[in-house]
């Protein structure tokens, strides 16, 4: 009982931080629940007042057509994963089981992770699309 | 020689035919377009302005860039952001993995709530926090009212000042989970004998901190910073949703800037200039930083 009342301001800390984490999660799920009157009351409701879940309804069938977007996600993301691993896995393999020249170099890639250039290689890709 | 060359070779002893679909990949998806942006950086190439054409001005784009104040303010905003993110990211993320490394219970369970930030989209995540931020329903306003804090609405995303600090802590809440999971694991590893050789010599927690753990901890440390930084620096995804780089060019880092220029006036060659300077820069920092914190582990 003193052991576990010893961890209890590790426990306080702990959900005084996540629960700084999770505010904007709970809000974006509170306010997914909303009509759309009730998003502009003041002052604003956790618990929305009647819950609506055919938002979510609306969103997959209605006027948003949300379905295919999310298809595109699962496609690019499984297509990502899988390319990834297929191009990742020996290069790996590689750094681990052999000693070469420039071998902690191979790290430097990651600078090049930027969204401005993918955009110019989705140009790139564009523009070879309309020479064709 | 024919041996020799078998030996290069061979999938036994060379690394060779391991990593060549990498540099094949590589060299189509990232080497060709960063030899394209330094052409495209040393020419007139401005989309809306067909009649101007396409000339070659070698590093007069540079020149430009380098002789104007704005893109210096830029650099220097740039960097004060990202070490505000990053400090921000690693210590919350070095309490968090601190407190989460002691024996306590529903650990798995704080593990999931912490992993939440992460696993929403970078985009997602801005505009929720956008709401957050709204200057008359956020949420943010509302508690803080509650709190007799503040006494009238405040558009957060809408001040110089407030955006600036408002877009860095959306950064920090979505690098926070990495940060914190990297440490974790690295706290994890050391050695329990070593903890408590330490208790036992009569080490305070304050000197286990010091002395025992984060020397242990450096090349994670080293590696985590490093990599955030990179992210940090380019963290497009989190400042275009919230403020497209506004009010005026408070929250406007290079990556924005570069964006701007190349898909907001079509000026591609002076976009191409602002994201090699980006490259160079990252390029650089990382060889020096990663060079001179690797060294001193050699003490």
């Amino acid at each position: 009982m003193v052991k576990r009342l010893r961890m209890l301001p590790v426990h306080l800390l702990l959900w005084v931080i996540l629960s700084m984490m999770l505010f904007p999660a709970v809000v974006m799920v509170s306010t997914s629940l909303k009509t759309f009157e009730e998003i502009f009351s003041w002052p604003p409701t956790w618990i929305p007042d009647n819950v609506q879940w055919e938002n979510y309804i609306r969103v997959w069938f209605g006027e948003y057509q949300f379905s295919r977007p999310f298809f595109n996600s699962v496609f690019i993301s499984s297509v990502t994963s899988l390319l990834t691993v297929l191009f990742a896995f020996p290069a790996a393999y590689a750094l681990s089981r052999f000693s070469f020249q420039g071998r902690e170099y191979l790290l430097i890639y990651h600078v090049n992770d930027s969204d401005v250039l993918a955009g110019c290689v989705n140009r790139w890709i564009v523009s070879i699309g309309s020479e064709l | 020689m024919v041996r020799k060359i078998r030996l290069w070779f061979s999938p036994e002893t060379s690394p060779f035919f391991y990593l060549l679909p990498v540099f094949l990949f590589m060299g189509l998806m990232v080497a060709y377009p960063i030899g394209r942006m330094f052409y495209l950086s040393m020419t007139q190439n401005i989309l809306t302005r067909p009649d101007l054409g396409v000339t070659f001005v070698g590093l007069d784009n540079y020149i430009a860039l380098f002789n104007s104040a704005d893109f210096w303010r830029t650099i220097e905003r740039t960097v004060g952001w990202t070490v505000i993110s990053v400090v921000g990211k690693s210590l919350i993320g070095f309490c968090i993995a601190w407190l989460l490394a002691k024996k306590i219970a529903f650990k798995r369970f704080y593990l999931f709530l912490l992993l939440i930030p992460w696993v929403t989209p970078m985009v997602v995540g801005a505009v929720a926090w956008r709401w957050v931020y709204d200057g008359q329903y956020g949420m943010l306003n509302w508690l803080l009212m509650e709190a007799k804090l503040l006494a009238e609405p405040f558009a957060w995303l809408g001040h110089k000042g407030s955006a600036f600090f408002a877009t860095a802590i959306v950064d920090m809440w979505h690098g926070i989970p990495f940060m914190a999971m990297i440490f974790l694991a690295g706290i994890q590893a050391i050695p329990e004998q070593l903890l408590e050789s330490a208790d036992i010599d009569g080490a305070s927690p304050v000197q286990r901190l010091c002395y025992v753990i984060l020397p242990l901890m450096k090349p994670i440390i080293v590696v985590a910073t490093m990599l955030s930084i990179i992210w940090t620096f380019n963290s497009f995804g989190i400042i275009w949703p919230l403020t497209k780089g506004g009010p005026v060019d408070a929250t406007e880092i290079l990556i924005i800037n570069a964006y701007k220029r190349s898909f907001g006036a079509f000026d591609l060659g002076m976009g191409a200039a602002v994201t090699m300077v980006i490259f160079l820069l990252l390029l650089l920092f990382t060889a020096v930083y990663y060079r001179f914190m690797m060294k001193q582990e050699n003490f």
